[in-house]
């Protein structure tokens, strides 16, 4: 980082602010329009917005670089399908969704470094899956999956997770999205986007139960991907009701439309 | 002499214990109603409770009361048997919540625009939840006003926000469509 000026780091809508002295790092985080721009400048501590939220590191004595790590959203993600799919027993598609990547702030160089924050690329959303009582808070991604091979629209800021639907079961299913963990795949730079391990979800409606697994190896869609970074939560394979994958608008508007007041 | 000495000592003792416990059936009384309630193990340390007139956080469910914080930081102590017999309603046990926020729109105004303009504008709101949906519904015309109800569901620590972002967000969307709106939120939660 050269002295007296702070680093800005454009990433899509994200800018990442970065200041240094001799003893701290100070991180912040602003949004704007999305763009299809990933580029890194160091500009006058002037041009600097003077509203910023700080996020202040100490050091005994600041380390003068800094590294960025791009990471996968730290809770599952609900991916919508392009519309409601019914999946005949033994039936098998293939999808690519997009999901905004997480960008970690290091102050050091790789993984030796002290993490001075993290931030999602694009504002992330939430969503719910279960019943009002339980379930679980995922980040919604903004966009439908497209089906394989078609490319999906992401930009330089996102994820591209391609999963296949499999119905295991011996009587139809439904699914108008997918949820997927992907803290349990690998991370792989891409081309035009980062992409993760594929997945393959089994849908079983004998037993009421998705199966969610992700391969250990890279995505089968670019030459040698580089590998970033490892699954950092234990197990590939993760259970969900397969309500989770298929509630539709009908029975949210249901309970939705109750009295709670 | 002894046996009658006796007796009206045994008796002296049965006054004495008929009046402690009818002086202290109160907390008696609290003291069951607290064994009661850490038995059903609701209210509990964290829960956001409204019981009678007052809302805040418990702090601790004693052996005579329960104690909480109320969001303007006062401390209230409320007695178990009170809490025992009260309708208590907790607002972060479950971890989404819903609001429904009461928009009243000219009734010569466009509805479908209305409805797209809500849903927008509840839609963009980052602390609502993607799914469940936003629901607006055309409840009543009244008069010279129609009533829409808004629904959105959020995680239960963001209902503070969302009663303040909403409105503002709504009202920005209709302002900028040179639209006339009142939006009233839901009571405290």
């Amino acid at each position: 980082m050269p002295e007296g000026r702070a680093g800005l780091w454009r990433l899509g809508g994200l800018k990442l602010w970065l200041t240094r002295n001799n003893e701290e790092w100070a991180f912040s985080v602003e949004r704007g329009a999305p763009r299809d721009v990933s580029e890194v400048s160091f500009v006058p501590m002037d041009v600097v917005p003077v509203d910023l939220p700080w996020r202040r590191t100490v050091f005994a004595e600041a380390p003068r670089v800094f590294s960025l790590h791009p990471r996968v959203p730290d809770r599952p993600v609900m991916i919508p399908l392009p519309g409601r799919l019914s999946l005949a027993p033994g039936g098998r598609v293939e999808f690519t969704g997009v999901v905004p990547a997480w960008i970690e702030v290091r102050a050091g160089r790789g993984a030796a470094g002290i993490v001075l924050g993290a931030a999602a690329a694009r504002e992330p959303r939430d969503a719910w899956t279960g019943t009002p009582e339980a379930g679980r808070l995922l980040y919604a991604a903004p966009v439908p999956a497209v089906r394989a091979p078609d490319q999906p629209a992401a930009g330089r800021d996102a994820i591209a997770a391609m999963f296949c639907l499999r119905n295991t079961g011996d009587t139809a299913v439904a699914a108008d999205h997918v949820c997927l963990d992907l803290r349990r795949a690998s991370l792989y730079a891409g081309a035009h986007f980062l992409r993760v391990s594929p997945a393959d979800v089994a849908l079983d409606g004998n037993s009421d139960r998705a199966t969610v697994t992700f391969d250990a190896g890279a995505p089968g869609q670019e030459p040698s991907p580089r590998k970033l970074a490892g699954p950092t939560v234990s197990g590939a394979a993760e259970e969900w009701p397969l309500a989770a994958l298929c509630e539709n608008a009908g029975d949210f508007q249901r309970f939705a439309g109750g009295l709670s007041q | 002499m002894t046996m009658q000495l006796l007796m009206a000592v045994a008796g002296l003792l049965a006054v004495v214990l008929l009046v402690c416990g009818y002086a202290a059936r109160g907390i008696i009384a609290d003291w069951w109603s607290g064994v009661c309630l850490r038995r059903e193990g609701f209210p509990r340390t964290g829960d956001f409770v409204h019981v009678g007139a007052h809302r805040g956080t418990v702090e601790a469910v004693g052996r005579l009361a329960v104690t909480m914080r109320t969001p303007d930081n006062l401390f209230v102590r409320v007695p178990n048997c009170v809490v025992a017999r009260s309708s208590v309603a907790c607002a972060n046990r479950h971890a989404i919540r819903r609001l429904d926020f009461e928009v009243r729109v000219r009734v010569g105004d466009d509805m479908e625009r209305v409805r797209v303009l809500l849903d927008a504008a509840a839609g963009g709101d980052p602390n609502v939840l993607v799914r469940p949906p936003v629901v607006v519904r055309l409840n009543a015309v009244e008069g010279k006003f129609a009533r829409f109800v808004l629904i959105v569901w959020f995680a239960s620590e963001k209902a503070e926000v969302v009663r303040g972002s909403l409105p503002q967000r709504v009202w920005q969307a209709f302002n900028d469509a040179e639209l006339t709106v009142s939006v009233r939120p839901p009571g405290p939660s």
